[in-house]
């Protein structure tokens, strides 16, 4: 009786192994999908998470806030240094409103005068952030605008001034914004006076990296950096920050958004210029299937 | 006798699946969004380890297989390869878990330190070998220090908070098996 308790042991045993192995192998084969077709396993990743956060939110919605009236009570502690230092912030911001206003007049005045025709408005729509990236080593957010909103991905992510990411990966109500941070991020952007060209890498710091700089000696700390719009992902000319040179001899940016107070943020609704593949498609552009399809019916 | 010892494991598995959830909860709140945040403490490998070593009917690799395959998909780590190095490493835990039987704390400590950062190592390598971003070496080595520091707190909570403590010689399991 014992000898056959022992044989059930070792076969359960053997089956376990057997049981394990198989668990590793499909882990590996997880990994290899998630390796090999990127995009198709984050759209995975994405639309579990489009399950289960929006679900979440009633219990999320209530912590953050929280967590958001400690860091506001914590500043009540400075108050008065605040006041001060937002009178002198407003004492210069009058002057730039100024300042602002008169060029824009110029701008108008000018651009009457030439006939230009402006770009339609990018117009925005705001999100408000559901969930950080859940590890210290990824920068991104998921927000509450999905598919259902029209989100595509690729567009751009603002705060009220300066550029944050952009959105990669869209479910049906949530999507992911990857930060300019993250380390995954690369941006083509412009340097300005001197308008050369860089590459903005993000690297788990505040203070992302300006790469492939064309020539660094026209460049100077406290040049502003905006989009350059190569490789149509973003719009050109939205503000990212400023160049500054760090200890190490590398030009950073500090950027614009002010990542530390995040609840809201703006989507720019972009279209990219379309591409052009097939000669003819130089002429007008793609007819809706079915419209094409009824032309051909006639001409038959 | 048979009254005294329910099959209650069950219940331990789904309430350690819930902590797990309540992990992937904390993490996903946006506290802040700035980067170079420190990584937090892997609190569940700690809770794991720990029972493995007292109660191993509570943690099958099943379990541990699930638990960090969720982690994996909602903290934006590539699928899978932490799971399998966590899994390999707890079973090595596993296998030799009647060392630690009539062992003291700091030896087990140690151990389960040791078992971290090759779990770490592992994944790292693994990563690297097919050329996917890795997170920084000094964020690594926080998490590790951060692991090994809560390890005795969350000890102390298994053992006299939830009063799960390392079966006594001689005793019997549910099936009337030896442990």
């Amino acid at each position: 009786m014992a000898k056959q308790n022992g044989q059930d042991i070792n076969f359960g045993r053997s089956i376990r192994q057997v049981l394990f192995g198989l668990t590793l192998f499909f882990l590996f084969l997880i990994f290899l999908f998630w390796r090999i077709d990127n995009p198709r396993a984050e759209q995975l990743r994405v639309s579990i998470l489009d399950k289960v956060v929006p679900n979440m939110e009633w219990a999320l919605a209530p912590i953050t806030r929280i967590s958001q009236i400690v860091d506001d009570f914590q500043s009540y502690g400075r108050i008065y240094e605040q006041n001060q230092e937002l009178r002198r912030e407003l004492q210069q911001m009058k002057a730039w409103r100024e300042a602002a206003i008169q060029l824009e007049q110029e701008k108008a005045r000018l651009l009457d005068l030439n006939n230009v025709k402006l770009p339609a408005k990018l117009s925005f729509i705001s999100g408000v952030v559901l969930t950080d990236s859940g590890s210290p080593f990824r920068q991104s957010a998921l927000i509450n605008l999905g598919q259902n909103d029209g989100v595509v991905d690729g567009w751009a992510a603002m705060d009220g001034l300066g550029l944050l990411g952009r959105i990669s990966g869209v479910g049906k109500n949530s999507s992911r914004v990857v930060f300019l941070t993250d380390s995954n991020s690369n941006v083509p952007v412009t340097i300005k006076p001197s308008n050369q060209k860089a590459i903005l890498t993000g690297d788990n710091s505040l203070l992302p990296v300006l790469d492939f700089i064309e020539n660094t000696d026209l460049v100077q700390p406290g040049d502003r950096i905006v989009t350059s719009g190569d490789g149509g992902v973003f719009p050109p000319d939205l503000l990212v920050g400023q160049a500054v040179l760090t200890s190490d001899n590398r030009f950073r940016v500090r950027l614009s958004a002010d990542y530390s107070r995040l609840e809201f943020m703006r989507i720019v609704r972009h279209s990219p210029g379309l591409p052009i593949t097939d000669p003819d498609r130089l002429i007008g552009p793609k007819l809706p299937e079915d419209v094409e399809q009824a032309a051909e019916g006639v001409d038959g | 006798m048979k009254d005294t010892k329910l099959n209650l494991n069950w219940l331990r598995q789904v309430a350690l699946f819930l902590f797990a959830c309540l992990i992937i909860f904390y993490q996903l709140i946006p506290f802040s969004l700035i980067p170079g945040a420190l990584p937090s403490p892997d609190i569940m490998f700690c809770a794991i380890c720990a029972f493995i070593i007292r109660r191993p009917e509570i943690v099958p690799f099943w379990l541990i297989g699930i638990i960090y395959f969720t982690f994996d998909v909602f903290e934006s780590r590539p699928f899978g390869v932490w799971t399998a190095s966590i899994l390999i490493m707890t079973e090595v835990l596993r296998a030799n878990r009647n060392a630690f039987r009539e062992n003291l704390f700091p030896f087990e400590w140690i151990a389960i330190s040791t078992i971290f950062i090759l779990a770490l190592a592992v994944n790292q390598i693994f990563l690297v070998m097919s050329i996917v971003p890795t997170p920084p070496f000094y964020n690594l080595l926080w998490q590790f220090i951060f692991t090994v520091l809560s390890y005795p707190i969350v000890l102390f909570i298994i053992t006299y908070v939830l009063r799960v403590r390392k079966p006594a010689l001689g005793e019997f399991d549910v099936k009337g098996q030896k442990i």
